[in-house]
């Protein structure tokens, strides 16, 4: 059994058989919505178009705070105006819903009606994007509406929310522009403090470890080079003097220490006084010139030391003497330890030990009398046990001096050692602050920028919204598109009766036609009788046909004269019909 | 029975001469030998002047007719083309497999059985070597007789329930070769009539008398009674009327399975909103 396809002239003969199935149901249903279309209130709709204007001054120039698009900024403000509260007040100021308040609706149905009754919408356009140079969409404009059954309310209402928005704008931009200002401000102001407290820091530490900086490292080493070279000059001037000692003691041995008075030489004495003189005097005067441990002037010291001893004190040669004492009675027991005490060294030994008894106790009374005496020595010999003296003097300055740069050495070792490790904590130190500078006059810069920000915004150079068009007091009612709606509901009442047609085929509809038949029962039908028609039922239907004619007439007539009179005078009917046609 | 009586009467003033009271069988055979003296040839010129001397003759103008859709007999009514195209294909069936009798019927009530029953007397009995005998056998709902415009007091019932002879019921519509069968009121207990042994008998009665007629039964729809199960016997042969649109599937089927005991001749679609292209001529 294969499926019967039915072709369009069997859909027509469905829709001519089922005529007044369509027919009636459409009627109805197209009288229904002409009723509701017809009774349904008007609703008026005001709009106000605003223009998104860009910034004046170029991007590059002075950015402004406000980076977000204009679309989201809309709608923020949008979000902001619709809120209970403000919806509330506006529903009170303009006197809005009154039957719908009167009916004690809730707030929030309130609320939601006003809401329902408020559209913005964008404008865009096509805009070639000046940092990709692509084409792309954006918003230029937008409009702001209210509707309302009152034309004069939506326009108020519309004005208000118009308003609102402009002034929520610039009052959103330019707390935008003061807030960022603020806290940039701030920030920089934490930032100064930070570099402040590490700048006293740092200068605490440089305090602290001021001889280890990393920057004296270099002077810290050098100064232990120079000593150590000093030390070893010192070592070695130590062992010659020490040699010289040695040299002179063997020269005084040889040399008598007393001698006869006229032996000396006043003219000497005179001389070495001059000298003396003549030595301090360069001695201050190489002092104004040197510093005390210079060469020069030490060496001068030590001239006018050894000097000194040689004129005026020989407070030494007492020392000497008992030196040579104990040299002497050492050696003596060594001596008893070998020899007899009959033994020509041990006798001779015995006096020397005598005589320099007698001698160290002429010397303390020469100490006593120190003017007198030394007038009575010999003159070479004090002069030589005046070297020594000044010599061991040296000597012993010396290696105090050795002691002294030995403890020097120490100390800039530590030093040394020290600077590593403060090098660290210096290098964070400064490290911390670097940064942390680096960050305060970017904030600084910042913020002056954010000034200049903010400046654009307050004096309105930046993005801006301004009003192209205000809201107009309707004269046209927005809603119900009466036209549309007829249209649509006719049309569906239309459809509505061909659907129940098609329906009413679908369930009742039996075996129809000369092929389904013959599809069913396997044969062709002998013959295919139509509905046998009398010649009365002929004529009845024509005199019904022009009962009908004649009426269609009439009701035409009637129509034409209806609109000519009530709806729209036919002569500027006419004039419109014929634009229109020109226009096409 | 006063109705009947009426009748009587009333068919006793028309055939004048006539022995009413004598109710025999001669009576009834005279009318046959009289039928028979006929013989069935299609050349025979004998036919085109019957005098049906016992059968009543009921002039029914051709008006009346046209206004009850009897149309098949008006040459000038292009309407009536379509009944003498039926005849012909039905006789030429019955004429090969030598059938005399055909049922019409169709699965649900008033779709349109009874007229084209009658318009197809009608064009049989306008062949002038063919007559005809249609027999209204929808006891339930009869009216062949209202189509031809006869005021009949007596029919098949008041035949199958009394004392009738066969030439008492049976009426000549005025058109020529053509007897009617008509009935009269509605019979409740129509399956006990058909099915009754009278039935049987009229049947063979009317079948071998009227041996060079066909006869046309009119029988009441197939899926609402079981009258035409209880009367298979009778006929040869069927024909299925269809109203256009109104049977579905299942009715169709059914109707067919019904039918398969019989010979089906084939289907008639009436009512159709457009015949199919090959019937306009």
């Amino acid at each position: 059994m294969e499926e019967e396809v039915k072709g369009l002239g069997d859909y027509l003969n469905i829709l001519w058989r089922r005529k007044y199935w369509i027919i009636i149901p459409a009627v109805l249903l197209a009288i229904a919505t002409v009723l509701v279309v017809y009774s349904l209130p008007a609703t008026y709709k005001s709009e106000g178009t605003i223009l998104i204007e860009s910034q004046e001054i170029p991007n590059d120039l002075v950015r402004s705070t406000v980076t977000s698009y204009a679309d989201q900024r809309i709608e923020v403000i949008k979000q902001r105006l619709m809120t209970t509260s403000r919806v509330m007040e506006m529903i009170r100021k303009y006197n809005l819903y009154r039957e719908e308040r009167q009916k004690a609706t809730a707030t929030s149905a309130l609320v939601a009606l006003f809401k329902s009754n408020v559209s913005v919408d964008l404008v865009q356009a096509n805009v070639t994007d000046p940092v990709s140079g692509r084409a792309k969409r954006a918003s230029i404009a937008f409009t702001v509406s209210f509707m309302d059954k009152s034309p004069q309310k939506a326009q108020q209402v519309a004005n208000e929310l118009v308003t609102e928005f402009l002034n929520e704008n610039v009052k959103a931009r330019t707390d935008r522009a003061a807030e960022t200002k603020d806290f940039l401000k701030e920030e920089g102001d934490k930032f100064q403090a930070r570099v402040r407290e590490l700048e006293k820091q740092i200068a605490e530490f440089k305090d602290r470890y001021s001889q280890s900086l990393p920057e004296l490292l270099q002077y810290n080493l050098s100064m232990i080079q120079r000593l150590t070279d000093e030390q070893n000059t010192n070592q070695n001037e130590i062992l010659v003097l020490k040699d010289q000692v040695t040299t002179l003691s063997l020269q005084l041995s040889t040399i008598p220490s007393a001698l006869s008075s006229n032996i000396t030489n006043p003219n000497q004495v005179s001389t070495s006084q001059q000298r003396l003189e003549q030595l301090r005097i360069q001695y201050s005067d190489l002092l104004s010139k040197y510093e005390p441990n210079h060469p020069d002037v030490l060496r001068t010291k030590r001239q006018l030391d050894a000097l000194e001893k040689e004129l005026g004190v020989s407070g030494n040669s007492q020392e000497v003497i008992q030196a040579e004492l104990e040299q002497a009675s050492a050696k003596l027991s060594t001596l008893r330890e070998k020899y007899a005490e009959n033994h020509p060294d041990i006798k001779a030994l015995n006096s020397k030990i005598s005589s320099l008894q007698e001698r160290l106790k002429t010397a303390a009374n020469a100490d006593k009398s120190n003017t007198s005496s030394t007038k009575n020595v010999n003159p070479a010999y004090v002069q030589i046990q005046a070297r020594i003296a000044s010599t061991e003097g040296e000597i012993a300055r010396l290696k105090n001096r050795q002691e002294d740069i030995k403890q020097k050495i120490a100390d800039f070792e530590k030093r040394v050692a020290e600077t590593y490790q403060v090098q660290r904590a210096y290098s964070d130190l400064t490290r911390d602050h670097d940064n942390t500078l680096a960050k305060y006059r970017e904030l600084r810069s910042k913020q002056l920028q954010a000034e200049l920000a903010q400046n654009l915004e307050s004096e309105n150079k930046g993005e801006s919204f301004s009003l192209i068009e205000p809201p107009a007091v309707p004269s046209k009612a927005e809603k119900p598109n009466r036209p549309k709606l007829l249209v649509l509901g006719v049309g569906a009442s239309i459809g509505a009766g061909l659907g129940l047609a098609l329906l009413i085929e679908l369930l009742f509809g039996g075996v129809r036609g000369y092929t389904q038949v013959t599809h069913l029962v396997g044969k062709t039908p002998l013959v295919v009788i139509p509905v046998i028609t009398t010649s009365r039922e002929l004529a009845r239907k024509k005199t019904i046909r022009n009962r009908w004619i004649v009426f269609a007439i009439f009701v035409a007539i009637v129509t034409v004269i209806a609109v000519h009179f009530y709806v729209v005078n036919l002569e500027v009917l006419w004039f419109k019909l014929m634009r229109k046609v020109s226009l096409l | 029975m006063d109705r009947i009586q009426k009748a009587l009467d009333k068919a006793r003033q028309k055939h004048a001469g006539n022995d009413m009271d004598d109710r025999i069988k001669t009576q009834v055979k005279d009318d046959v030998q009289q039928e028979s003296s006929f013989p069935h040839d299609p050349l025979a010129p004998a036919l085109e002047n019957i005098q049906y001397t016992q059968t009543k003759v009921v002039k029914t103008p051709a008006s009346t007719l046209e206004s009850n859709r009897v149309i098949a007999g008006h040459y000038n009514n292009p309407q009536s083309a379509v009944f003498r195209m039926l005849r012909t294909q039905v006789l030429q069936k019955m004429r090969q497999n030598d059938w005399q009798s055909i049922a019409i019927t169709s699965p649900t009530a008033g779709e349109g059985k009874s007229l084209i029953s009658t318009n197809l007397a009608v064009a049989v009995a306008m062949e002038l070597n063919q007559t005809v005998l249609l027999v209204d056998m929808d006891l339930r709902s009869p009216s062949i007789a209202r189509y031809f415009g006869l005021n009949v007091e007596v029919g098949l019932k008041e035949y199958l329930e009394g004392d009738l002879y066969l030439h008492h019921v049976l009426v000549n519509p005025g058109i020529e070769r053509l007897v009617v069968l008509p009935g009269v009121g509605r019979a409740e207990d129509s399956a006990e009539l058909l099915s009754s042994p009278k039935m049987a008998s009229l049947v063979k009665d009317i079948k071998s008398q009227y041996n060079s007629r066909v006869i046309i039964f009119d029988v009441p729809p197939l899926l609402q009674t079981d009258d035409v199960l209880l009367s298979t016997n009778y006929f040869d042969c069927t024909l299925l009327v269809l109203e256009d649109g109104k049977n579905n599937e299942a009715n169709i089927k059914k109707s067919l399975q019904l039918l398969e005991g019989t010979h089906l001749i084939g289907t008639v679609l009436n009512k159709a909103d457009t015949p199919p292209s090959h019937q306009n001529y």
